[in-house]
């Protein structure tokens, strides 16, 4: 996976797979995106062709840390095996997801 | 054969080393062996000399040459030395013998002092 | 008192050997009573107490099965035996061989030295003696030692306890016994496959008999694997048979186990799962799921493989989900297909998976003949998964056949697919 980071938009990119052995460099990034002041963290999924259960259990992690920071959190234009697991577990209903 | 006495007697730099790292009345107690040992190694030496035994005139001349350096009995470890490694012929280790000799007592009076000072 | 002599004695009194290396068993081994005698004071000097000799490279031999010692120091030259063939034979001793061995010597001849390393010597030490050099190597080499040992016995210790652990998550899976008469008195067949992609997994599947032979089969995966993962199946399992009145109620248990697993697990863990009661006198199966990936059903003998709608939130991401039971036709001639994302998802040599659709088309390509095993053994083959590959993730597949069992004069068209399918069979599961 690789994630692109734009600190001051609250914009984070991500590409490639999602998977159980990027939790390290998620985390990080999910601190460092909250500590940086602004209102919506937007997560770009338009390139991230994959993502595993350990990937959406990430994601929660990141929606908790929005709540906790009172931050909009939203997740962009999931497509192919992300979006069908986003429908698969409900996912979508549970983060602000724009197609 | 050049001449050994242009080695010290005693490297103090060795005995130094020595009496940091041990005990004194342990380290005066070696010492105080260390003539004897010399004494055997020296008729050692001698016995398989007459033998015409030269490998064992060379491992006798070897353990001289270890425990005498340890001690820092620079001298006669060097004598010691020259009998293992450098001399080849029994008649060289026979023309050794008598520095050898005075070499050995010269150190045990010199450890002697050394016993008594420390 | 010599300004040098100072410097010697302060370093000398910093010096500290550490705490656990003094009781370290060193072997000294030199055939100069007097050189045995400085190494040992030395030593002792830095509290070392546990010192035993050797006069010689063949009492070196015999004190090192006697001793066992920790470290070893050595006399390159001894009458008996050289240092070299002394190292020699302590290394192709198993016990011995990683021990330190320190190597004395005068030598600087850098061909000797070579040969000394060649012949297993850990280091060597100068002659005439040092006695801060013989300490400090002494140090460094039981430190060496002992932290080698300590890893190992680490190492030995976990890997014992994951076994234990591993024989207990096995025993959590249904036994044979219990599978085959549930199938018997049901008339239909179950096979199955569980692999780890480690020595413990995350994922967990499990008959619960009802009544009537009726039964139910339930398949968990929780998110990542490792001890983690498996300590949340244990919990798992735990709770589901705490809830034997919501056996015959799927979506009930679902929402229930939701309930409990909510409050048990941290943030970002949940387990994706899959409960299905299978009713042969009624040929009807109940289902619900928790976002696992579809079933897989074939109804009835001319039915076609179709996916199931298993959508649902996880069990352990939201409080106070309704979990709904959705009934299906399983008449005679039907089959059931259960699995864990380690199949579907599984990454094949050229990194490709299998998914959903190609699980699905796999399975409308087995023909009728094939046993339930055999066509988890296809599957696995088409997905790329062979008996020896690595797994990424913890892989479960259950399937629950209920076309007519092959009948005696079935028996050689059976035999013939099977044969043909032991080509590519990848075995395994239970």
């Amino acid at each position: 996976m690789q994630i692109h980071i734009d600190r001051a938009g609250g914009q984070i990119a991500m590409s490639g797979e999602f998977t159980f052995t990027d939790h390290i460099p998620f985390k990080e990034m999910v601190t460092e995106i909250f500590a940086a002041p602004g209102r919506a963290v937007v997560i770009d999924l338009s390139k991230l062709d994959f993502i595993d259960s350990a990937g959406l259990g990430m994601l929660l992690l990141a929606r908790d840390e929005a709540k906790k920071s009172h931050r909009e959190l939203i997740l962009r234009h999931p497509i192919g095996q992300v979006k069908r697991m986003f429908t698969v577990t409900r996912f979508n209903t549970l983060f602000k997801v724009e197609e | 054969m050049t001449i050994v006495s242009d080695v010290p007697l005693m490297d103090q730099d060795q005995l130094d080393l020595l009496r940091a790292a041990l005990d004194p009345d342990e380290l005066r107690a070696m010492l105080g062996q260390l003539p004897s040992a010399a004494e055997q190694g020296l008729a050692a030496i001698k016995a398989a000399l007459a033998a015409g035994d030269l490998p064992q005139v060379c491992r006798a001349a070897h353990v001289l040459k270890g425990s005498a350096s340890s001690f820092g009995a620079a001298r006669l470890a060097e004598i010691a030395r020259r009998i293992e490694l450098d001399l080849t012929t029994s008649g060289e280790i026979e023309a050794c013998l008598p520095v050898l000799c005075e070499t050995v007592a010269a150190t045990a009076d010199e450890l002697a002092r050394w016993v008594e000072r420390a | 008192m010599s300004p040098v002599m100072d410097i010697v004695e302060s370093a000398a009194d910093e010096r500290v050997v550490p705490e656990g290396l003094v009781d370290a068993r060193i072997l000294i081994a030199d055939d100069d009573p007097l050189c045995r005698r400085l190494v040992a004071g030395v030593l002792r000097a830095q509290k070392f107490t546990n010192i035993a000799f050797a006069e010689g490279g063949l009492s070196a031999m015999e004190q090192l099965r006697r001793f066992r010692p920790d470290l070893l120091l050595l006399d390159m030259q001894m009458p008996d035996m050289s240092g070299l063939d002394v190292c020699r034979q302590i290394r192709v001793q198993a016990d011995f061989a990683d021990t330190p061995i320190l190597v004395q010597t005068a030598t600087v001849d850098r061909k000797k030295m070579g040969e000394l390393f060649s012949a297993g010597a850990s280091d060597f030490l100068s002659k005439p003696i040092n006695p801060s050099e013989l300490i400090a190597r002494v140090v460094v080499h039981l430190e060496r030692w002992n932290s080698l040992r300590a890893l190992r016995d680490y190492r030995e210790r976990i890997s014992r306890e994951l076994d234990a652990a591993r024989r207990m998550q096995v025993e959590l899976l249904p036994d044979p016994i219990t599978l085959q008469w549930a199938a018997r008195t049901a008339d239909l067949r179950i096979a199955s496959y569980n692999r780890s992609s480690s020595e413990l997994g995350g994922d967990l599947w499990g008959m619960l008999p009802i009544s009537n032979g009726a039964f139910g089969i339930f398949l968990a995966d929780f998110t990542g694997h490792g001890v983690n993962a498996a300590l949340n199946t244990f919990r798992l399992h735990a709770l589901i048979h705490e809830y034997k009145a919501l056996h015959d109620d799927p979506g009930a248990l679902l929402s229930m186990l939701n309930e409990r697993l909510v409050r048990l697990l941290r943030v970002g863990q949940f387990a994706t799962f899959m409960y299905v009661v299978v009713d042969h006198r009624a040929g009807v199966l109940k289902c619900a799921s928790a976002g696992a990936p579809p079933a897989i059903l074939v109804q009835g003998t001319d039915g076609r493989a179709r996916l199931c709608d298993s959508s649902g939130f996880p069990l352990g991401v939201e409080r106070g989900v309704r979990y709904r039971t959705s009934r299906r036709k399983f008449p005679v001639g039907s089959l059931l297909l259960l699995f864990s994302d380690g199949i579907s998802e599984f990454p094949d040599a050229k990194g490709e998976r299998i998914g959903d659709d190609g699980l699905l088309a796999a399975l409308n390509a087995c023909g009728p003949a094939l046993t339930p095993q055999e066509v988890i053994d296809r599957l696995c083959g088409c997905a790329g998964i062979t008996e020896g590959t690595p797994l990424p993730d913890d892989t479960t597949i259950v399937c629950i056949d209920r076309r007519a069992s092959p009948r005696r004069d079935d028996q050689a068209s059976c035999d013939r697919a099977a044969k043909q399918l032991a080509m590519s069979s990848p075995g395994g599961g239970r």
